[in-house]
């Protein structure tokens, strides 16, 4: 690229459109936002699921919004869709997540594939392991950034791995001191002392194992995503989760089941007691219930409010490859991860001797509809309530937004952006002012991406160019050739990215591409 | 810039060697046998170049050159063989110096002066070594190979010898003698670094499984393979075919720059061709700055399609570093029992058995404007003039068109134009640009603006050797046929117009 020039692209000082310049007919397809000063345009990503009655082809007339039951404005209706697949204009965000006790060849196989085929320098990559959250610069090197990864992956699952194995044989000696309990059948009081005694220690011990090893924390996911901050690009989470045995469950089903045989062979005079420990053993078995203790609602909700799309990936570590037999509580697990990816936009996938679980995930694609709206947040928390048609069934949508959820939207809303501005068609000639990018602090440039499309009547398009230029002047004018036999009614889109401070403008406009007599 | 695609192995080993120069001002004889070419030459330049031996001064030359300075190599060789009696060590030198010009002859003349003054001259034999292996008389280097660690044992486990042994039993498919090599130097850093010796085991491992496996072979009972190249995307280069797996298409380039021979880049086509990786490798690739981090690798066997394939692929996995970049590199200079063509006419790959080699070349309206001896263990020189004056192109299908080394141009006096250009990571790189004309034989490339950068990153460490030009794919297509012959050693140039190749 030289200095002047940019293929296609001609580079000018910016300066206003000369009066008397022929301007073809070009009117704004969208208004202005009418927002107060604690407003921001607040975007809800709304998805349809089978269910309901909502179509692919409803418009904004279509949808009603309400918070905390007063209705709100809707100020745009957009119906997009994002795949890790398709190619972004914005760098985007990954979030590798990872419960796993070995660093298995499934695992170095799928990371291979996303470091080497998906992931992009521009893109920023955090890796969740089971003990810390690591950022990664995305750079050209993926064989020494796969080593890198490699490294704090092997480490931390290794002291996870001992961590459940302590926590396990904890958790086992109590249990074997219950059992024991049961098999010396002691009478009366004794049954009730060492019994609760049990009860009441390890239920929590146990609740704590199960989120640590067993299930989602899905305040762990908020905690992550919070720290993250809130940006424009995509921003895909990829959670890895290998297949594990049933651990402590089995054994305290046993043990549950000796505890309520015991139970209900107690006396008429100790009914009072065994009302007491049935209530404790109720709560235990609750525990172990993993439909009930797996918060997949609440984890929904926490990747909804933060706008981010979520895919689970299972794999069998190399030592449990032969294993064969899943357990039940794997199985329901992973059902509920899949359940929590499709109603994110994502997707479950296995991987298996010849399949990479990242290539099955990577091409879905998350149809949704991108609903705008003014809005100053809430005091502490929102109820919102989306209808489409005049049904709220089968949509799926951040029902709950905290005060702090909306802040970290707020503070890049509310920041000044890459603009679009004077925009004219003048003969054969499209020209505009980009403004207010980021220009890096050393050698004072910008980077920017320009792309204009055009379409004809009929949404077909008809002409596209596209650059990626560094700009040195705090604006930039730009003017491209317009193929000069284009006729009719037409639809043009400018698409601009600041690829320094990730963030894009598009402007729309109809237009009519007639040459007017000389 | 010209794309290229190096081998890190010597990346690797300059790396650790400067390891080896930590904390104290290096001998640079031992630096020099070390390949820490830097370090041997800044002691140099501290020093007061009048109160340096003669010795001194002529290891000075032999270091400048595989620096990229021949230039001034040249110059302060001209200073003291004037008025000096011929001597081995300064023949010696003076071969060192042709050879990295490409001034193959004069090399010869000067090395076999050198070894008839001194038989057992280090340097002589090493530049005799190097001749004989770009001429592709493998066999001869190896002879000359054990001669030099024979009669100099103290240089004998250097990492020049080490890389040097790599070369050469590479180029002979000796896969006994490459993990004999691994396993020494391993041995060596076993004390030093315990974490690079384990990488070179792990490399010796690759070798002790390859022992019977011809190294990148065609497999196939036919006596002819015609691949056709891959339709061009926008801005890609022709001459990639399409291996088709499980669904999944990738894409390999046909590259005769890539040094290490084969590279894999995508991980999903190492899994599916089963590739044994061995430690870790450092290698530049395209036109991505610094050195990218991989693994050797060895392929045992690919069946390509339908009975045709390859086998002994040792080379380097590399991932990629942008998704959209190719699936693999294979560079067709390496394969050992076919004459290979790439057809820029018909746009396909052949492999043809030495027998069915000519059926292909008999178009009524071909001609042959080059036909040279093969120059080039890894890559492909062929003799080239430009400007009147000679000297030695690169034919390298991994670069785009005709691009001129800066010294070249300037010898040359040819007028630049600054260009800048921003790399794969964002990095802006400056370059000029030339009018220029380059004579292959009678095929004559005329360019408007031909693009000149410096060539270091294309030198041979070895020897020091940086071609005058490179000649890319996009010089060749739609009018060259550029055949490779390894029985008869020679490369052809084949065309159907014979009119000048204006751009």
């Amino acid at each position: 690229m030289n200095s002047g020039k940019s293929r296609g692209f001609l580079i000018k000082k910016s300066r206003p459109v000369l009066a008397g310049e022929l301007i073809l007919l070009v009117f704004t397809a969208f208004p202005g936002l009418p927002l107060s000063a604690s407003e921001i345009p607040f975007h809800l990503t709304v998805r349809r699921t089978a269910e309901g009655i909502a179509s692919p082809a409803m418009k904004m007339e279509d949808f009603r919004l309400m918070i905390d039951g007063d209705e709100a404005k809707i100020l745009s209706v957009a119906k997009k869709r994002r795949s890790i697949a398709l190619k972004s204009d914005l760098g985007r965000e990954f979030i590798l997540s990872f419960k796993a006790y070995e660093y298995s060849s499934a695992i170095e196989r799928d990371l291979s594939t996303f470091l080497s085929e998906i992931v992009e320098t521009s893109d920023s990559l955090c890796i969740l392991t089971p003990e810390q959250l690591f950022r990664f610069d995305v750079s050209a090197n993926k064989g020494s950034l796969l080593r890198r990864i490699r490294e704090v992956l092997e480490k931390d699952f290794r002291t996870f791995r001992e961590e459940r194995i302590s926590t396990e044989s904890r958790l086992k000696r109590d249990l074997n001191g219950a059992v024991r309990v049961l098999e010396e059948d002691p009478q009366g009081f004794e049954i009730y002392r060492q019994m609760n005694l049990f009860l009441n220690v390890f239920p929590e011990q146990f609740r704590r194992y199960e989120k640590r090893f067993l299930v989602p924390d899905s305040k762990r996911f908020d905690e992550v995503l919070s720290k993250l901050g809130f940006g424009e690009g995509e921003r895909w989470w990829i959670h890895f989760e290998e297949y594990q045995d049933p651990g402590l469950s089995e054994k305290v089903q046993a043990v549950i089941r000796d505890m309520s045989d015991h139970i209900a062979e107690l006396g008429q005079a100790q009914q009072n007691l065994g009302e007491i420990l049935k209530t404790s053993v109720i709560k235990l078995e609750e525990s172990l219930s993993l439909s009930d203790a797996f918060p997949s609602k609440e984890l929904v909700r926490v990747l909804s409010a933060h706008d981010v799309v979520f895919h689970a990936v299972f794999f069998r570590g190399d030592s449990l490859k032969e294993a064969g037999v899943e357990s039940a509580s794997f199985m329901n697990l992973a059902a509920l991860y899949g359940e929590t990816a499709a109603a994110s936009g994502g997707a479950a996938a296995n991987i298996g001797a010849d399949t990479e679980g990242i290539a099955a995930v990577v091409g879905r694609v998350d149809e949704y509809f991108d609903l705008t709206f003014a809005w100053a947040g809430p005091d502490e928390k929102a109820r919102l309530r989306v209808l489409a048609g005049g049904s709220e069934e089968g949509l799926r949508y951040a029902d709950i937004l905290t005060r702090a959820q909306f802040d970290a939207r707020a503070k890049l809303y509310s920041r000044d952006k890459i603009k679009i501005e004077e925009i004219s068609l003048e003969k054969d000639n499209l020209r505009f002012a980009v403004k207010g990018y980021v220009r890096a602090k050393e050698g004072d440039f910008g980077l920017i991406k320009i792309r204009v499309a055009l379409q004809n009547g009929w949404d077909q398009e008809i002409f596209r160019e596209e650059n990626v230029m560094r700009a040195t002047k705090e604006a930039v004018t730009i003017r491209i050739p317009l193929p000069g036999d284009l006729r009719g009614a037409s639809r043009f889109s400018i698409t601009v990215c600041d690829m320094l401070a990730n963030r894009m403008t598009v402007e729309e406009r109809d237009c009519s591409m007639k040459r007017d007599s000389p | 810039m010209t794309g290229r695609n190096r081998v890190g192995l010597w990346a690797g080993a300059m790396l650790l060697a400067l390891r080896f120069a930590e904390g104290q001002a290096p001998d640079p004889e031992k630096a020099f046998w070390e390949g820490d070419f830097g370090a041997a030459a800044a002691s140099f330049e501290s020093r007061d170049e009048k109160a340096l031996s003669l010795e001194d001064r002529l290891l000075w030359i032999e270091i400048l050159v595989r620096t990229g300075k021949s230039g001034l190599a040249e110059e302060k060789l001209r200073g003291l063989s004037a008025g000096r009696p011929a001597s081995s060590a300064i023949k010696s030198a003076e071969a060192s110096v042709h050879f990295a010009f490409g001034r193959r002859e004069e090399a010869e003349r000067a090395v076999a002066e050198a070894l008839t003054l001194e038989p057992v001259s280090d340097k002589a034999v090493l530049t005799r070594i190097c001749l004989s292996l770009y001429s592709r008389d493998f066999a001869d280097s190896e002879r000359w190979y054990k001669r030099l660690t024979e009669m100099s044992p103290g240089i004998r486990g250097s990492a020049l010898i080490h890389f040097l042994g790599l070369r050469i039993f590479t180029a002979l498919g000796d896969a006994s003698a490459l993990r004999r090599l691994y396993e020494e130097r391993s041995a060596w850093w076993e004390d030093r670094d315990e974490e690079y010796a384990d990488g070179l085991k792990a490399d010796a491992r690759l070798f002790r499984k390859a022992a019977k496996t011809p190294f990148f072979s065609v497999v196939g009972r036919t006596e002819e393979e015609r691949l056709p190249f891959a339709p061009a995307r926008e801005g890609s280069r022709a001459n990639v075919i399409v291996y088709e797996a499980g669904g999944s298409k990738y894409q390999i380039l046909l590259d005769t720059g890539n040094r290490a021979g084969w590279t894999i880049h995508h991980p999903g086509l190492l899994h599916r061709l089963e590739g044994l990786q061995g430690g870790r490798v450092f290698s530049e690739i395209g036109t991505h700055a610094g050195l990218m981090e991989g693994t050797a690798v060895f392929v045992r066997e690919w069946d390509f399609d339908k009975g045709f394939g390859l086998s002994g692929l040792f080379g380097i996995y590399v991932p990629k570093p942008q998704p959209d970049f190719y699936d693999a590199n294979l560079n067709p200079a390496f394969i050992r029992n076919r004459v290979v063509a790439l057809d820029f006419i018909e746009r396909r790959f052949r492999l043809a058995v030495r027998e069915a080699a000519g059926s292909d070349s008999r178009r009524p309206d071909a001609d042959r404007p080059l036909k040279t001896p093969w120059f080039g263990d890894q890559g492909v020189y062929v003799p080239m003039k430009a400007g009147g004056r000679d000297g030695l192109a690169l034919i390298e299908t991994g670069a785009r068109d005709i691009s001129i080394n800066l010294d070249f141009a300037r010898g040359l006096g040819l007028p630049l134009e600054a260009r800048t250009r921003y790399l794969a990571g964002g990095e802006p790189a400056s370059y000029h640009v030339t009018p220029v004309t380059i004579a292959l034989g009678s095929a004559v490339f005329e360019r408007k603006e031909a693009e000149v950068w410096p060539f270091r990153q294309l030198m041979d460490p070895l020897t020091g050797l940086i071609p005058d030009a490179v000649i890319g794919p996009e010089a060749l297509d739609g009018e060259f046929v550029l055949t490779l012959d390894p029985f008869e050693n020679t490369v052809i140039l084949e065309r159907r117009e014979s009119s000048p190749a204006v751009k």
